[in-house]
């Protein structure tokens, strides 16, 4: 009697713990798609209401401060009155909790309705058959199609089809200096030429300043902010779409190689920052406006943030510029890398030709003029080519933004276009380099071997 | 996802920031086995002796950070850490010690030392937690007959103390393996697992190939290997404190 | 007399070191707790000095801008539900696994062990779509099932471990006066395990209560939300509004951090009531 108690407790406690256990050992799941025996549970619910399963990294407490999360809500808002009979679930969470529920749920086969695609992600979620290809209704809408930024959607085209609208626009090469501080060592402009750099770079470390400051914790500043922009003075634009079309170019070739030999140098002299790999991406600005750093390369994210959060000296003496040219790069030296990197797309398991119309028209109101203008007015940046918005009302530097950008051409952002393995890889690779534990030509053979593998 | 055998494994082994990482795991082990339950034996033999004042203040305040997310740790010692402004460095500074005042987490020769810091700390209390529970245990008139005896504190604590908790001293030891080899928020949130993967720890390996790089597959070729590498370490801790399976037979 | 001095300094050191790491216990909250009234440029500027004004900004937005209280009431449901139940049975199976020999105990105690050593990360996708299929995915008791099951490896080997330490006298006489087995188990050995049972409850406890990944993935709606994932919603893109994200740590702390404080005295009462009684 006792001890077939005793084995029924041990099987109950068993089984208990079988339901953390059991998925361990049969990990290949079916990664494509949807289970097609599966009723789209989500799709319509007993009284006939259609359900919209949303899923974003934009938050809702931001709503007032950042621009573009007031845009994205306000439209949302908007859509969700006109639409009794539609009911959004949406969930919203931070962008690294994000990037860990987006991939669970597409894996399981569970992809909501509308999420927000990363343009490095685009082949592989279009591979795993999760996004939509969307590019009949877009066609179908031409005007709405053709108001946004030249290339915006690029990045998440793949075979000529589009699986995502441009949302959040944004230039991540942008040199953020403090003009006072750049006064004091004889700068009354940021240096053109890449030797004034390095003469600026040895005053500030005389001074026991940092020329720049980078917090590349979270490792991907390096490669968005600076080498996006650096390696295309080296390499030129054609390169990089090379690189992704998988037409011969590689990362181990020499002007690529030149690029991070320049990155590496520029920080052997001291340009940066000590703590440059274990501080965020949040504490740099406080170095900024700490003046303990003359200068920061952020993207136009960083506007409002100077606009609100920084002490009224720095704020004042803040200016913009781009990368100064290199010598022995490629013909164009005018440029600074930007553009779209994220993008609003529909999930594979919208079946349902009414939920579908639905669904691309929610993805229209949160992409188009109804947000752009809102967020514009806000000093945010938006994929919409033109949006209408009260000059005077927004911070000065956005305007100074909008003034130095009318002659410089955007080049593409390595993060928001080339695959995320090789820009995981990249990413890495460069806090090593920047420290000197790793050669530029290492590194590239490093890449080069994770693009291989992609391919 | 097609069928590849034991490709996935073949690669493992050459994965060198795989095994890299799967040492650094080991090396955190070992500093928060001896950090962690070391301290945290030494802390309860003094809060059961007679020497110590505030014995119950001690003993609530001590385990409070373990009930703390280890975010939350990671992101406080983040700043303790900081080179500008940190708690560390400003104590240098003050002192007049500028020069041994460093970006901490920026070396990755000591990278893995400087992470298990925080780690050891936080986890301090948690194990006092179990060992005290353990010392309830034990008859006091033990004690009594060694303090006729004339034994010192020390001796009292090395001789009796501990081979009477073994048990649960051996579960303890087990518990910190186990948590170690899987560690990851902490890691995560302190350093990314840089300067480039000079702190990257098998699960934050993991982590960063199935959310980051996509490969599900790998990923889980990849958990396998964690499970058994843990286990061995597991298994041969055991072996090493005692012979758990010769338990009297009834 | 020279023992005598030499003693006291020892005594003083020791004191002085549990003193210093007493306190470093308790200064992070201390800094959470002063930052939250911070300003984010007021932060920017010394994330150490103490704010300029006693400013409740931060507090109200928490208040107003998420569902707060309904985060910290989901949290204390999973949390309490799932340590009960952890607690009990962990207390049966440690218990029988101390005082049973029978085929295949150590099977089952590897099979406990390997339990803990899986990476969480590796497991999200194949529990998401084991949940998903059985349609157990946004229901109040979703996270109960992993949170229990992850919890009791631990657990079973913490109270396996205490129970071989107690002299099974007692139970055999309580076996002759006629009690059953869980007459024996419930009335004379869950009492005396007290300690080690208090000690298994404030561990899962904390474990449940800060535990991030399944309830990221295993539920979606907002009304199931727990605290950890909760405060994941004051992270903007590409900056981090410390001081407001502080605040919001601080109000989900503050109930765990009453409940921890009511309960240790007692638990520290009942481990020195232990002792005594020997």
């Amino acid at each position: 009697m006792k001890k077939r108690l005793v084995t029924l407790l041990v099987a109950a406690v068993m089984a208990l713990s079988l339901i953390g256990c059991g998925g361990s050992d049969g990990e290949t799941k079916p990664i494509n798609g949807s289970s097609e025996d599966e009723t789209d549970t989500g799709d319509t619910e007993s009284n006939g209401e259609i359900e919209i399963d949303m899923l974003v990294h934009v938050s809702r407490s931001i709503v007032g401060e950042s621009g573009f999360a007031t845009g994205f809500y306000t439209a949302l808002d908007d859509w969700i009155e006109k639409h009794p009979d539609v009911k959004v679930n949406i969930e919203e969470m931070d962008q690294t909790a994000y990037q860990t529920k987006i991939n669970s749920l597409g894996a399981s086969g569970d992809i909501p309705d509308v999420f927000m695609l990363k343009g490095s992600w685009t082949t592989t979620f279009v591979d795993n058959g999760w996004a939509m290809d969307i590019t009949e209704e877009l066609d179908a809408d031409s005007e709405w199609k053709d108001s946004y930024i030249a290339g915006g959607f690029d990045p998440a085209i793949k075979d000529d089809r589009i699986y995502g609208v441009p949302q959040e626009s944004m230039t991540t090469g942008v040199i953020f200096y403090n003009s006072e501080m750049w006064k004091e060592i004889g700068y009354d402009e940021f240096p053109s030429t890449w030797d004034e750099l390095l003469d600026a770079v040895g005053k500030f470390k005389e001074k026991g300043i940092a020329t720049f400051v980078m917090g590349n914790k979270p490792n991907w500043p390096a490669e968005s902010c600076w080498l996006s922009t650096l390696g295309d003075r080296f390499t030129g634009t054609d390169w990089t779409y090379s690189i992704l079309e998988g037409n011969g170019a590689k990362f181990t070739d020499d002007s690529f190689v030149k690029a991070l030999t320049t990155f590496q140098e520029l920080a052997e002299a001291g340009a940066f920052n000590e703590d440059i790999n274990s501080i965020d991406d949040t504490e740099q600005n406080s170095v900024y406006f700490n003046k303990k750093a003359a200068a920061i390369i952020q993207g136009t994210w960083f506007i409002p943030t100077v606009d609100t959060t920084a002490p009224d000296d720095v704020k004042s003496a803040t200016k913009l510029a781009i990368l100064p040219a290199v010598d022995g790069g490629s013909d164009d030296q005018n440029t600074v890398s930007g553009g779209a990197a994220w993008f609003l797309s529909m999930g594979t398991n919208v079946k349902d030709a009414k939920k579908r119309e639905l669904v691309m028209d929610l993805i229209k109101n949160l992409t188009d003029e109804r947000q752009a203008d809102i967020t514009a007015s806000m000093g945010g940046v938006t994929a919409w080519a033109e949006p209408e918005y009260d000059a005077e009302s927004v911070a000065p530097l956005y305007n100074e933004y909008l003034e130095l950008m009318k002659d410089k051409i955007s080049v593409p952002i390595y993060d928001a276009c080339m695959e995320a393995s090789v820009i995981e890889t990249m990413n890495t690779g460069l806090q090593s380099l920047l420290i000197g534990e790793k050669t530029p030509e290492d590194l590239a053979e490093e890449i080069q071997m994770e693009q291989d593998m992609v391919q | 996802m097609k069928y590849v055998g034991l490709n996935n494994y073949k690669i493992l082994l050459k994965d060198s920031t795989f095994w890299h990482a799967f040492q650094n795991n080991v090396l955190i082990t070992v500093y928060c086995v001896i950090g962690q339950i070391g301290i945290a034996f030494i802390f309860s033999a003094l809060l059961t002796s007679k020497w110590i004042k505030f014995k119950s203040i001690h003993r609530v305040v001590a385990y409070f950070p373990s009930t703390i997310s280890a975010v939350v740790v990671g992101f406080v010692w983040m700043f303790i850490f900081n080179y500008d402004y940190g708690l560390v460095n400003s104590l240098l500074r003050a002192l007049r010690l500028s020069d041994l005042a460093k970006a901490w987490l920026d070396n990755p020769d000591t990278i893995i030392f400087v992470a298990s810091i925080p780690l050891i700390w936080q986890y301090i209390g948690y194990y006092m937690v179990i060992i005290m529970a353990a010392m309830t245990s034990i008859d006091p008139s033990i004690y009594e007959v060694a303090e006729i005896d004339g034994a010192s504190g020390v001796q009292r604590a090395i001789k009796i103390t501990l081979p009477l908790i073994k048990g649960p001293i051996a579960v303890a030891v087990m518990l910190c393996i186990a948590g170690n080899m899987k560690i990851f928020d902490h890691i995560y949130v302190m350093t990314n697992g840089g300067p480039g993967s000079s702190s990257m720890v098998m699960a934050l390996h993991v982590y960063k190939t199935t959310f980051i790089k996509n490969h599900f597959g790998y990923a889980s070729a990849m958990s396998i290997a964690i499970l058994v590498l843990s286990l061995a370490l597991v298994g041969g801790s055991r072996l090493l404190i005692m012979r758990p399976w010769r338990k009297e037979e009834n | 007399m020279g023992h005598k001095a030499g003693h006291k300094i020892t005594k003083g050191f020791f004191n002085l070191i549990l003193i210093l790491f007493s306190f470093t216990c308790i200064f992070p909250i201390i800094w959470i707790f002063y930052s939250s009234f911070k300003t984010q440029s007021e932060f920017m500027q010394s994330s150490t000095a103490l704010p300029e004004a006693f400013n409740l900004k931060n507090y109200i937005s928490v208040f107003t801008q998420t569902n707060i209280l309904q985060y910290i009431l989901n949290s204390l449901r999973n949390t309490v539900l799932s340590v009960a139940v952890i607690v009990i049975v962990s207390f049966l199976a440690g218990y029988v696994l101390a005082r049973y020999g029978f085929r295949g105990r150590a099977a089952i105690y590897n099979y406990f062990i390997m339990g803990m050593l899986i990476p969480i990360h590796a497991l999200l996708v194949p529990m998401y779509v084991q949940f998903q299929q059985n349609n157990l995915t946004n229901h109040w008791y979703t996270l109960l099932l992993p949170y229990v099951a992850f919890g009791l490896p631990i657990s079973i080997m913490l109270i396996e471990s205490y129970i071989s330490t107690i002299p099974r006298e007692l139970e055999e006489a309580a076996a002759i006066d006629g009690c059953g087995f869980f007459g024996t188990i419930f009335r004379i050995v869950f009492p005396l395990a007290g300690p080690i049972l208090a000690t298994v409850a404030i561990i899962q406890f904390f474990a449940v209560w800060n535990e991030f990944s399944f309830a990221l993935i295993l539920v979606s709606k907002d009304t199931l939300r727990t605290v950890p994932v909760g405060l994941t919603m004051f992270k903007a893109a590409y900056t981090v509004d410390y001081p407001r994200l502080m605040a919001g740590i601080l109000v989900t702390m503050f109930p765990v951090m009453v409940l921890y404080f009511v309960f240790s005295k007692r638990i520290i009462e009942g481990m020195v009531a232990g002792a005594v009684k020997g």
